[in-house]
């Protein structure tokens, strides 16, 4: 994935979820919605923030496969 | 929530800490420091990471999002004081998603991990027969009810404490060197998490810290009730210290007794809840 996307990701989960905090906070959104994006983003957001800081453009490895 | 699961995050991972610094004083060597796990997830969540050729691409990064995923939603369902159906649920889930870690990788070692997280199944069942035993005396299946009930009738674990004893075990099965801990034993390197490096494993680190984080905190809200949050953390690293005891002092199975074992502790529990059933 080029690191372009990756920072997508992470700008969309990372905005999406303070924006849910903000509008949780002022009575607007539903706590359970609330939760929901952070069950959906908090995966999203980590393993993309990873990935871009340090995502590898090596060739991928092969494991050790058996004998 | 977010900061609250955030805390989480790190205080599950300073348990998992916690656990390994007091089983390497228990056998009488110095341990990694307290923090070490939670160094580990900032360290691999920055090295730099890809999906080996031999992988399956989309079960190799969708088990690292659902695993993290499924126990952000665990957390949420215990403060919000809902079923504790939802929280068996997701710890079986757990199961398939440690069994599709181990075969996403295509590494024979993950296979193995996979195999054996899939034949200690047989460790979920005292799980279900202590929610029965609660259910028959609190009529209910929500935490919220089960505090509750404990307000007016005290403590669980003074009135079935074997049901206690029993998500004991579950929760000892689910520690990290324990005589359970069949599914990541050295001779398979690491089990069904070996080739998930870098950020991936990272994100294995922070399911792992929230899975730690709310099994304990359901076993203290279960069997304790509602306790002030300063108290719930003191219980929880208490716990946590108990289960290093027990990981430090027995040795790992082999994957036959631990299901054998866990076979038969679930067989003690079923007639434990069979007895509350015909008594209550």
């Amino acid at each position: 994935m080029k690191k372009k996307t990756v920072f997508a990701i992470v700008l969309a989960c990372g905005v999406t979820a303070l924006v849910s905090m903000g509008l949780n906070w002022a009575g607007i959104m539903p706590l359970w919605l609330y939760e929901t994006v952070l069950v959906v983003d908090t995966p999203a957001f980590v393993i993309a923030l990873g990935l871009w800081v340090m995502a590898g453009n090596a060739d991928e490895d092969i494991p050790f496969i058996g004998y | 929530m977010i900061p609250y699961l955030i805390f989480a995050i790190f205080f599950g991972l300073l348990l998992l800490g916690i656990h390994r610094k007091t089983i390497a004083r228990i056998q009488r060597r110095p341990g990694p420091p307290v923090w070490q796990e939670i160094l580990h997830m900032l360290k691999f969540a920055f090295k730099v990471t890809w999906i080996p050729a031999t992988a399956s691409d989309t079960l190799f990064v969708g088990v690292v999002l659902i695993a993290i995923g499924i126990w952000t939603a665990a957390l949420f369902v215990v403060l919000a004081g809902e079923s504790i159906l939802i929280i068996f649920g997701i710890y079986m889930l757990h199961k398939i998603v440690e069994h599709g870690f181990g075969l996403s990788s295509g590494s024979p070692y993950g296979k193995f991990g996979g195999v054996r997280s899939v034949i200690s199944a047989a460790s979920e069942i005292p799980l279900f027969v202590s929610i029965a035993a609660i259910a028959i005396y609190t009529k209910s299946l929500m935490l919220s009810d089960i505090i509750d009930y404990q307000q007016v009738h005290g403590p669980l674990i003074f009135i079935i404490p074997l049901a206690a004893f029993a998500m004991y075990m579950v929760i000892l099965s689910k520690m990290p060197y324990g005589p359970f801990s069949v599914v990541e034993a050295k001779e398979l390197v690491s089990g069904y998490k070996t080739e998930h490096f870098g950020v991936w494993r990272a994100g294995l680190e922070i399911c792992n810290g929230l899975k730690s984080y709310v099994l304990l905190m359901t076993f203290v809200i279960v069997f304790f009730g509602a306790v002030p949050f300063a108290w719930l953390l003191l219980a929880m690293v208490l716990i946590i210290i108990t289960l290093a005891f027990v990981c430090a002092l027995c040795p790992m199975l082999s994957p036959f007794d631990s299901v054998t074992i866990q076979t038969g502790i679930a067989g003690l529990m079923l007639i434990y809840a069979l007895y509350l059933g015909w008594t209550g």
